[in-house]
């Protein structure tokens, strides 16, 4: 017998056949398959005890209750909490996705200054020192009345130390960013004489009539909407989305009405026409509340005839006829205003015209209708310590101006208009008409302090960022969106160690007015703002 | 020419020699040898697969100190006076420290292991790196309460008689995965005689198809 080439096929053959046969071949299938899913390189999460934590989402208006789900006390996910007032267990994709700010790449990561077209990082105690300086040379040159803040609302205890502020420096000028809540005030002020909020109960309704809010799509309660427009269907509630584009509110409503832009009020105009002449409005209401009814009606006759509101809007006559006898005919019909997410100022005519909808069908405070309500006060302040140079500041200081109209002064102005700006949650070039017009505006204002958790299109007019926790980091009181019929306020507190080098805005305010010193550091008398917060808040 | 070719040419024409050379056609010696080490490579091959090959493939760790779970058991009452849940209805897994030292601040018995556990440990506020036979990988879901208080099953269907054992056994780990031994189970064939032989989701799937007629849903535990 001679070793030659079979022997060696047979022994590979046999080599194979033996493994093949044996256990190994499969479990190193197994095992290999396996191994391809857990690459070693590939993060894994710990695991460990899991527990909920408790919050408000304050992302955006509709301020959710929110719970957090945490891992040996790291948070990986946030849940809508269930028996919240609104969003009971819902929540929106913003909001779940919300633990991606806490280390968003473009947050400020310590307070900066800039330097030239760059920016250096700064201690707090540098950056606080370097505004303080700033404010008191402003002050001595007798100009504190230049000296302006912007926020995102006027309620709630961050603003009013950002308003306390700005008053013992010397200054009124704090303004609030525009949105259709303020236009809605306005327009509740002029028609009903009163200052309420308007509270929308899109739940309880049968018909909305909607001109351009994008009713799930972020405006007002976000969440509450979502349920009110899936149970829709079940309940037989009407939606008729007038914009010109498809939106997705459009896309989900039961009519769309493609509308010339710009033109909303004009058929509102046209519907209240129509209503009075074919005797659909609410009788009683009308002559209990309404003074100058036949001038009204007068005035949509001559102005808004049908041919007229048709040549306008672009709408077919037969078209808006059905909406005006199908919104008059249900039982408890809302007309809301305020386009996309309400988040604009919106126009005083527009929303107008359509709140005297809801008049005509007298909708007024009642379930189904629009609510006022007059704006909780829950703060209460302690008096503030002026010194000369603030009342006199105060006195001569801007008043009853909107954001808007302070940028276009800005421009007008050759010698600076405003001395400093502080700015906090609010972001100007980007949220408002005209951008360009606002960025030339804020390159024009000599000293910016930005408050900022990001670096936006707002904070790189900065010369110093003291940079905020974001809304997991830090304690604050949440007043809720108009969006529903029930007015909350929520208390948001920090479940995330702060990741950076941040401060609750509250207690970089305190810290400025400390190094402000005098009867600005006296009118601060609290530790930190957990301590104010606590002393304020009498509910 | 080939060798058999060859080999006829060369042969004289006696037919003996002739059937003999026939006979080496047939019989070929070359194949013969290809036969035995067939055979041979196949033996070799066979059993290295199968008693040699799980020797290399896994890796043996001792647990930092041994565990009597029978005594604990019997101290303690049963599984789930260690092994909780919490009030949500997560499960514990094993105990955390704390826990441990509402008994164990000081050393309870006399054994070497027990000291082990409280010099190091309990003294040090230091969690037991616990190596877990039944660690399952991160991309599963398992919820104990579904199973132990949900369907009422006894921790022995999966876990068999750990609540028996006097010492902790090594733990072994599969070199390419990761994993414990436990999951594929102690047989390298994967054969299995009792419920908790092994965990892989096969072994889900059986009793799934066997108490609710159906395997499951792959997102069920693959979230
Ligand atoms: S709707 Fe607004 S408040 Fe609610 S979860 Fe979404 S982002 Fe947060």
């Amino acid at each position: 017998m001679k070793v030659d080439r079979r022997s060696f096929l047979g022994l590979g053959l046999g080599a194979a056949a033996g493994m093949a046969v044996s256990p190994s071949t499969w479990k190193l299938m197994d095992d290999s398959s396996i191994w391809t899913q857990n690459w070693p390189w590939t993060p894994v999460p710990k695991d460990g005890e899991v527990t909920f934590d408790n919050t408000v989402c304050s992302l955006c208006s509709g301020n959710c209750g929110i719970s957090i789900r945490k891992i040996n006390g790291r948070p990986v996910k946030i849940e809508g909490r269930h028996g919240y007032p609104g969003n009971d267990g819902g929540i929106c994709l913003h909001g779940i996705s919300g633990l991606q700010y806490v280390y968003d790449s473009s947050r400020v990561k310590s307070p900066l200054i800039k330097k030239g077209d760059t920016w250096e990082k700064i201690s707090w105690e540098n950056a606080v020192k370097l505004v303080a300086q700033e404010i008191t040379k402003i002050r001595n040159n007798s100009k504190a009345d230049k000296i302006a803040c912007i926020t995102d609302k006027k309620q709630g205890t961050i603003s009013g130390l950002f308003e306390r502020l700005l008053k013992t420096i010397g200054s009124n000028n704090f303004f609030a960013m525009e949105s259709m809540e303020h236009t809605w005030m306005t327009t509740l002020e002029k028609i009903h004489g009163i200052n309420a909020l308007p509270d929308f109960d899109l739940e309880n309704s049968d018909f909305i009539l909607s001109f351009g809010c994008g009713f799930i799509e972020g405006w007002g309660s976000p969440v509450n909407n979502f349920k009110i427009n899936s149970s829709r269907k079940e309940k037989g509630t009407q939606l008729v989305q007038i914009e010109p584009r498809l939106s997705n509110t459009a896309a989900n409503a039961d009519m769309w009405i493609p509308i010339k832009p710009g033109t909303e009020a004009d058929l509102a105009f046209g519907i209240a026409n129509i209503i009075i002449t074919d005797n659909l409005y609410n009788k009683t209401y009308i002559s209990k509340f309404s003074k100058n009814f036949n001038n009204f009606a007068e005035m949509v006759k001559e102005k808004y005839s049908i041919e007229k509101v048709v040549a306008i809007t672009g709408i077919k006559e037969l078209t808006i006829r059905k909406i005006a006898g199908d919104f008059a005919k249900a039982s408890s019909p809302i007309a809301i205003a305020g386009k996309g997410r309400g988040e604009t100022a919106g126009s005083f005519r527009e929303i107008t015209a359509v709140h005297v909808l809801n008049c005509l069908l007298g909708n007024i405070n009642k379930n189904g209708g629009i609510w006022t309500s007059t704006p909780i006060v829950y703060d209460k302040w302690q008096s503030v310590e002026m010194d000369d140079i603030a009342l006199k500041g105060v006195e001569k200081s801007l008043n009853n101006q909107s954001v808007s109209s302070l940028f276009t002064n800005i421009n007008l102005s050759s010698n600076p208009f405003i001395e400093a700006l502080f700015i906090y949650n609010a972001n100007p070039c980007f949220s408002m008409r005209n951008t360009k017009a606002i960025q030339k505006a804020m390159e024009k204002i000599p000293f910016v302090v930005s408050f900022s958790s990001y670096m936006d299109e707002t904070t790189k007019y900065a010369d110093i960022i003291l940079p905020s926790h974001i809304f997991l980091e830090r304690y604050e009181d949440i007043t809720g969106s108009s969006g529903m019929a029930k007015s909350i306020i929520g208390l948001s507190k920090p479940l995330v160690k702060p990741v950076f080098d941040t401060k609750n805005p509250g207690d970089s305010i305190l810290m400025l007015a400390n190094a402000l010193k005098g009867s600005i550091a006296v009118s601060f008398p609290w530790e930190n703002y957990k301590e104010c917060l606590k002393n304020i808040f009498f509910f | 020419m080939s060798e058999i070719e060859e080999k006829i040419e060369n042969s004289s024409v006696n037919d003996d020699k002739v059937g003999l050379a026939q006979e080496n056609i047939k019989g070929d010696s070359g194949l013969g040898l290809g036969v035995i080490f067939f055979i041979l490579a196949f033996v070799v091959f066979f059993l290295s697969g199968w008693l040699l090959f799980p020797k290399l493939l896994y890796s043996k760790k001792q647990q930092p100190f041994n565990f009597n779970h029978r005594l604990h058991v019997q101290e303690m009452g049963d599984c789930e006076s260690c092994h909780s849940f919490r009030e949500d209805g997560s499960f514990t897994g094993i105990p955390q420290i704390g826990m441990c030292v509402e008994c164990h601040e000081e050393q309870l018995g006399d054994t070497k292991d027990e000291e082990i556990f409280v010099t190091q440990y309990v003294e040090n506020e230091k969690e037991v790196p616990w190596l877990i036979y039944s660690r399952q990988p991160d991309c599963v879901f398992f919820s104990h309460a579904a199973h132990v208080i949900g369907a009422n099953m006894d921790c022995k269907t999966c876990h068999g008689d750990i609540g028996e054992s006097t010492i902790s056994k090594p733990y072994e780990v599969n070199r390419i995965t990761g994993y414990s031994r436990d999951i594929w189970g102690k047989n390298i064939w994967g054969i299995k005689k009792h419920s908790w032989d092994s965990m892989k989701m096969d072994d889900c799937a059986e009793c799934h198809l066997k108490e609710t007629q159906s395997k499951g849903a792959c997102f069920q535990c693959h979230k």
